[in-house]
C-alpha cells in the first residue's frame, strides 16, 4: 500500500509510562513510549510475549487496572482533527468513547463474552449503552451484523450463548460487537492467537473486508511476523517496554536496522529456502523490575558496543518514516 | 431455554432412585438395632409376654428383612394415598400414626429454619456485598473473623448465653410453647397453611403474630449466625471473582455503563450463591435439633433424637425419610434454578 | 535475576520466620537422614515452605490460630496427667459441700476438732457429683482430640480414595460409587450419625469386654480407668458413625479434581510412557489436587470437635462417669443460669478449640492461594525497599 502524503493523524501517543506495582516490586511495563497512528491505514505493534504492547493497548484507553498505573504520557485522539487527550478525560467521557469511536478485540473470545447472556443480548446492549438504537433495533441489527461477520443462520444464532458456538464464531461475535457501532479505531489485541490456521486466515480476511467497507483504522497488535506481513501497512517493533523501530512494512521487511528487528525476521523460517538450523535470538526477555541500564536490548545484541550499556539511544529517523532507536545510527 | 426442559425431566428422573436408595438405606440401619424392640416398646421390663408377641406380629418383627422392609413402606405410602390415612404406619409408642406425630410437630421446625433464613440472608448479604466493594479494609477483616467465630459456635453454649442474656435479663423472648393463631380453634381461618406464622398474617391477628416472633426469634438467631457468617464470605468472593472475569473488562472496554457491568457480575455471581444458600437451607431443617433441644421447641429434630433413644423404629424411618425427602428437594431447586441462571450446567 | 526468592536480602525476617526456618530445616534434615540427598533435589521446595510460613505468619488470625490448636493438642495430650482431680472422684459423696460449688471456691474440710483437713480449690467450681470442672474439661479435650484424629485419619483417606477411583476410572465404577455417596449425603449428617450412635455401642460392647487387650489400649488412648471400658463402646460408635457420615463429602471433592485433572497432558503423557495407574493417581494426579482438601481437613477437624461435642449433649457420647465437653453441659444444662459454669465453660473450651482450626484453615487458604499469597509477600518485601 502506498504511503499517501496527506494523511491525518488518528493517535498519537506521546512519552507513555505505565507501571505495575506488584508483590516483587515496580515492574515498568512501558517507558517512554511514542508514535503516531493515520486514518486508514492497518498499523501493528509487534514483540514478544511480555514486551508491553497489549499494556500499551489498554493504556490508550486508559483500561488498566490497579495494580498498574499510567504514570505518564499523553495519548491524542484526533476527532475531526480535534486533539483530545484520552489520559486526561473524566470516567465518563471516555466511557463514551469506549465502545462507540475506539472499539477492542481481545486474544480470547471466550473469556470476553459473559457465558450468562445470548450472543444477541451482547452485540445488542453495545449498541444501546452508547444509544445508537433501542433495544427492539439493537436486536434486528445484531443480526445483520452477524451476518456480516459471516456467522451462517444468523436469526437463530442469536439466541445462542457463547458456549454453543464454536472459538471461531465467539472471535467473530466480539468483532461485531466491537464494530457495532462503527468505531474510527479498532484495536485487535492477538486477535488469531488461541485460534487454529484456517480460522485465523478467516478471520483476517473478515478484519480486512470490514475495514474497507467501514473505512476504519486498525491497531493490530501480534508477535506473528507472518500476520504483519499480510495485513499491516505500518509497523512499529517493541521490546522490554519501548519502541524499538517504527517504519512503513516495506521498511521493515526490506530494510530493518535494529538488531532485534533482524533477529525476529532471521527467527521464521523462509517455507522454500532450505535451512541447516532455526535461527533464535540468544538470551531471554529482561527482567523490568530491573532493567538492564541503557539500551534494554545490549545484553542480547551481537553489535553491542561502548554507549550501549550505558545510555539509552534516541528514537531517531533514518529514511523517511523509518525511525530506529540504536547507537548504531547515531551519527 | 431448549436444553432446560431435558435437563429437568433428567434431574426428577434421577430423584427416584434416590429416594429409594435413601428408604433402603434407613431400613437397614433401623435393623441393626438390636434384637428385641418390641420388649421395648411394650414398656420394657414389666411388659407382659401376650404384648410382645401381638407387637411382633403387628410389625412383622420376626419376618425377614424384605417383608418388614415392604410392610414399613407400605404403611409410609397408605398414610399419603388414604384419605383416611387406612393402613398406614402406627407408632407402637403412641398409637397414632407416625405421620400425625412428624406433621404435628414439622411446622415448628420448618418456622425455626424460616426465621434462621431470614437472619442469614439479611445479614450476610449485605455484609457480604460491602465486604467486596471494600476489600481488604478493616470491615472486610471484621467480617471474615465473624464469619470464622460464627461458625466455630457450639449451638449448646452460644444458644443458653443468649438465653441468659435475652430471656433472662432482657425478656425479649419467650421460651416456652409454640403459639398458634386462634382461628386455629374457631375454624375461622382465610388461609390455612398449616404454618401459624403465615396462617396468623393472613387472618390478620398480629398479636399472635408478635408472640409468634417473640418465640421463634432468637432461636432462629442462633441457628442461623454460622450460617450467615459463610453466606457473607461466600457472596464477597463470588463477587469479586466475578468482578475480575475477563469478559468485565471487555464490558468495560465495550464502554457499559457501571450500572449494567454490575449488572453482570452481579448475574455470575448469583450461581454459587444460590446454590449455597439452598444447600443451607436444605442444611438448617436437618440440623435444627440441638437448637430445638435448648430453646424446647416441639421440633421434628428432637422428636427424632427421642425416637432414636426410645428405639422407635417407625418413627426412626418416618422422620429420617422426612428429612432426607426435604433435602433432596432442596437440591433439586438449587439444581433447577442454578440450570435456569447458568445456560452452561444443561447439558 | 537468578537469585533465590527467599534470599536473605530481599525479606525483613521476623522472630516467628527464624523458628519456622528451623522447622522447615528440621523437618528437611529428618527427611535427608531417611534418604540422603533429599535436600539437594528438593531445595525449591523447601524454600516454597518457607515462604508460606512467612506468609502465614503474618497473619494474626493465623498466629492466634496457631496457639489455640498447639494448645489444644497440648491439652489433648497431656491434659488428663496434669489434672488435679481425676475424674473418678465424686467428692460430693464424702464431702457434700462439694455440690455444684461455684468457681473460684475453696471448701475446707474441718473435722470435729473444728481443724482444718482438707482444703479443695475448684477454680471452675464443681458439678454435681463434686467433681473438679477444671480436671473434667482437661479430660474432655483428650476425647475430643482422640475423636477428630481417629476420624480425620480414618475418614478422609477413604474418600479420597473412593473419590479418585471415581473420578479417574469413570464409567460404572464412577456410577455405583457416586450414586453411594449420593445417598449418604441426602441425609443430613447428624441425623444420620445420631442414628449409627445410637445403634452401634450394642453391637460393640461386647466385642471390648471381651478383650483385655483392647481395653488395656482404649483406656491408655482415652485416658481412663479400664473399669469404665464399656463405656468406651458409645464413644467408638461415636467416631465411626461421623466417619461414616464425613467420608462423601471428599469423594464428591476429589472426585471432581480428578475429572479435570486428568485432561492434563501430563497424565496422558505418563500413561503414554507406561506408568502404572495408581503410581499416575498417587504421584501425580493427588498431589496436584491435594491443596484445597488440606484446607478443607484443617476445617474439618474442628466441624468434628462441634459434632461429636453436639452428639454428646444429646446423651449419646461419653456415658457416665467418662465425660467429654459436650457431655457436662447435658449434665449442666438442667442447672442453667444458676450454676451457668457447667455450660459456660465446656462450651467456651469446644468453641476455643474449633475456632483454633479455622482460624488455621482459614489462613491456610490464603496462603496456599497464589493470588493472596503475592499481596502478603508484597508487603514484605515494600517495607524492606522501604528501609533501602
Amino acid at each position: 500500500m502506498k504511503v499517501e502524503s496527506l494523511r491525518r493523524k488518528i493517535i498519537e501517543v506521546k512519552d507513555l509510562h505505565v507501571h505495575f506495582y506488584t508483590y516483587a516490586g515496580v515492574v515498568k511495563a512501558i517507558s517512554g513510549v511514542s508514535f503516531e497512528i493515520y486514518e486508514g491505514e492497518t498499523f501493528c505493534l509487534v514483540g514478544e510475549t511480555g514486551c508491553g504492547k497489549s499494556v500499551t493497548s489498554r493504556a490508550l484507553t486508559r483500561l488498566i487496572e490497579s495494580p498498574g498505573k499510567i504514570v505518564k504520557g499523553q495519548v491524542l485522539f484526533y476527532r475531526n482533527g480535534t486533539p483530545i487527550d484520552l489520559l486526561k478525560l473524566s470516567e465518563e467521557e471516555l466511557r463514551e468513547i469506549r465502545g462507540k469511536e475506539i472499539a477492542y478485540i481481545f486474544q480470547d473470545p471466550t473469556a470476553a463474552l459473559d457465558p450468562l447472556y445470548s450472543v444477541g443480548y451482547q452485540i445488542a446492549e453495545t449498541m444501546v449503552a452508547h444509544n445508537t438504537a433501542t433495544w427492539k433495533d439493537a436486536f434486528r441489527r445484531a443480526i445483520s451484523i452477524l451476518k456480516s461477520v459471516l456467522i451462517p443462520d444468523a436469526e437463530k444464532r442469536i439466541k445462542n450463548y457463547p458456549h454453543e458456538l464454536s472459538g471461531g464464531m465467539r472471535q467473530r461475535v466480539v468483532i461485531g460487537i466491537s464494530l457495532s457501532n462503527k468505531p474510527k479505531l479498532l484495536i485487535a489485541d492477538e486477535p488469531t492467537t488461541s485460534v487454529d490456521v484456517t480460522i485465523q486466515a478467516q478471520l483476517l480476511d473478515l478484519l480486512r473486508k470490514l475495514r474497507k467497507e467501514e473505512k476504519m483504522t486498525l491497531l493490530l497488535i501480534t508477535h506473528n511476523m507472518g500476520v504483519v506481513a499480510e495485513m499491516c501497512d505500518r509497523v512499529a517493533v517493541m521490546y522490554a517496554g519501548k519502541i524499538v523501530e517504527i517504519g512503513t512494512v516495506h521498511q521493515i521487511f526490506k530494510n530493518p536496522m535494529h538488531p532485534y528487528t533482524k533477529g525476529l525476521l532471521r527467527a521464521v523460517p523462509n517455507p522454500l529456502v532450505k535451512i541447516e538450523k532455526l535461527e533464535s535470538i540468544p538470551g531471554t526477555v529482561p527482567n523490568l523490575i530491573f532493567p538492564p541500564p541503557g539500551c534494554r536490548f545490549h545484553p542480547r545484541c551481537p553489535y553491542k558496543f561502548d554507549p550501549c550499556d550505558r545510555k539509552e539511544p534516541p528514537l531517531i529517523e533514518v529514511e523517511e518514516g523509518h525511525k530506529v532507536a540504536c547507537w548504531l545510527y547515531v551519527k | 431455554m431448549a436444553g432446560l426442559k431435558e435437563y429437568l425431566i433428567r434431574r426428577i428422573i434421577t430423584f427416584i432412585p434416590t429416594i429409594i436408595g435413601v428408604t433402603i438405606i434407613v431400613f437397614l440401619i433401623a435393623n441393626v438395632i438390636p434384637a428385641d424392640p418390641a420388649r421395648a416398646w411394650a414398656g420394657g421390663e414389666r411388659a407382659r409376654p401376650e404384648v410382645i408377641e401381638r407387637i411382633k406380629r403387628m410389625y412383622h418383627l420376626d419376618d425377614p428383612w424384605y417383608i418388614q422392609y415392604v410392610f414399613i413402606m407400605k404403611g409410609i405410602i397408605n398414610y399419603f394415598i388414604n384419605p383416611n390415612h387406612e393402613g398406614a404406619l402406627v407408632d407402637p409408642l403412641t398409637s397414632r400414626y407416625v405421620f400425625d406425630d412428624i406433621f404435628l410437630r414439622f411446622p415448628t421446625t420448618l418456622q425455626l429454619a424460616i426465621f434462621a433464613e431470614i437472619f442469614i440472608l439479611s445479614i450476610g448479604i449485605p455484609l457480604g456485598l460491602i465486604s467486596a466493594l471494600k476489600r481488604n479494609t478493616l470491615f472486610d477483616t471484621f467480617v471474615r473473623i465473624f464469619a470464622l467465630i460464627g461458625v466455630s459456635l457450639p449451638i449448646f453454649w452460644i444458644g443458653y448465653i443468649f438465653i441468659w442474656i435475652f430471656f433472662t435479663n432482657l425478656g425479649w423472648t419467650t421460651l416456652a410453647g409454640v403459639p398458634v393463631p386462634k382461628c386455629y380453634e374457631t375454624g375461622t381461618c382465610p388461609i390455612m397453611t398449616r404454618l401459624p406464622l403465615f396462617d396468623a398474617i393472613f387472618a390478620g391477628e398480629f398479636d399472635t403474630l408478635m408472640q409468634i416472633i417473640k418465640r421463634f426469634w432468637l432461636p432462629g438467631l442462633t441457628l442461623g449466625l454460622g450460617a450467615a457468617g459463610v453466606l457473607a464470605r461466600i457472596v464477597r468472593n463470588s463477587f469479586l471473582d466475578a468482578l475480575s472475569s475477563d469478559f468485565i473488562e471487555f464490558a468495560k472496554a465495550k464502554g457499559l455503563p457501571k450500572r449494567w457491568i454490575w449488572r453482570h457480575a452481579f448475574k455470575n455471581a448469583m450461581v454459587p450463591i444460590i446454590t449455597v444458600i439452598g444447600l443451607q437451607f436444605g442444611g438448617l431443617l436437618g440440623g435444627a435439633y440441638i437448637t430445638e433441644t435448648v430453646f424446647g421447641l416441639p421440633g421434628v429434630g428432637r422428636y427424632a433424637v427421642q425416637a432414636i433413644s426410645n428405639l422407635d423404629m417407625p418413627a426412626v424411618i418416618g422422620t429420617t425419610l422426612l428429612f432426607s425427602f426435604l433435602y433432596v428437594t432442596v437440591n433439586l431447586l438449587v439444581d433447577i434454578t442454578y440450570s435456569a441462571i447458568d445456560p452452561r450446567v444443561r447439558y | 535475576m537468578a537469585s533465590s526468592i527467599v534470599s536473605e536480602e530481599t525479606y525483613e525476617k521476623k522472630f516467628l520466620d527464624k523458628l519456622s526456618d528451623k522447622l522447615v530445616d528440621g523437618v528437611a534434615n529428618i527427611i535427608n537422614k531417611v534418604r540422603p540427598g533429599w535436600i539437594e533435589k528438593n531445595k525449591s521446595k523447601i524454600d516454597e515452605w518457607k515462604l508460606m510460613f512467612y506468609a502465614f505468619n503474618r497473619s494474626p488470625p493465623g498466629i492466634i490460630g496457631a496457639i489455640l490448636i498447639i494448645s489444644f493438642i497440648t491439652i489433648g495430650l497431656f491434659g488428663p496427667y496434669l489434672a488435679p482431680y481425676s475424674y473418678r472422684e465424686f467428692l460430693y459423696i464424702e464431702y457434700p459441700d462439694t455440690y455444684l460449688v461455684p468457681p473460684g471456691a475453696s471448701i475446707t474440710i474441718t473435722n470435729d476438732q473444728g481443724e482444718i483437713v482438707k482444703v479443695f480449690h475448684f477454680p471452675l467450681g464443681t458439678d454435681k457429683y463434686g467433681r473438679d470442672l477444671l480436671s473434667l474439661i482437661l479430660y474432655g479435650a483428650r476425647v475430643s482430640l482422640i475423636v477428630s484424629l481417629i476420624v480425620i485419619i480414618l475418614g478422609v483417606p477413604v474418600g479420597i480414595l473412593l473419590g479418585l477411583v471415581a473420578g479417574y476410572f469413570g464409567g460404572k465404577v464412577d456410577e455405583v460409587i457416586m450414586r453411594i455417596t449420593d445417598i449418604f449425603l441426602a441425609f443430613p449428617a447428624l441425623i444420620l450419625a445420631i442414628a449409627f450412635a445410637s445403634v452401634l455401642p450394642e453391637r460393640i460392647r461386647p466385642i471390648i469386654i471381651q478383650s483385655n487387650i483392647l481395653k488395656q489400649v482404649l483406656s491408655i488412648i482415652f485416658a481412663a480407668d479400664i473399669r469404665d471400658a464399656a463405656n468406651f463402646a458409645p464413644i467408638l460408635s461415636v467416631i465411626l458413625a461421623i466417619i461414616l457420615v464425613w467420608w462423601p463429602a471428599y469423594t464428591r471433592i476429589i472426585r471432581g479434581s480428578v475429572l479435570s485433572a486428568r485432561e492434563n497432558l501430563y497424565v496422558e503423557a505418563a500413561r503414554a510412557l507406561g506408568v502404572s495407574t495408581w503410581k499416575i493417581l498417587f504421584k501425580h494426579i493427588l498431589p496436584n489436587i491435594i491443596s484445597p482438601v488440606l484446607v478443607l481437613i484443617t476445617l474439618d477437624i474442628g466441624a468434628v470437635i462441634l459434632m461429636e461435642a453436639a452428639l454428646s449433649f444429646l446423651g449419646l457420647g461419653a456415658q457416665d462417669p467418662m465425660v467429654d465437653w459436650g457431655k457436662i453441659v447435658y449434665d449442666g444444662a438442667q442447672y442453667f443460669p444458676d450454676r451457668w459454669w457447667l455450660v459456660i465453660f465446656p462450651g467456651l473450651a469446644t468453641f476455643l478449640a474449633v475456632l483454633g482450626w479455622n482460624l488455621i484453615g482459614d489462613t491456610l487458604r490464603d496462603v496456599l492461594d497464589p493470588r493472596t499469597r503475592r499481596s502478603i509477600e508484597f508487603k514484605v518485601k515494600k517495607k524492606k525497599e522501604q528501609e533501602m
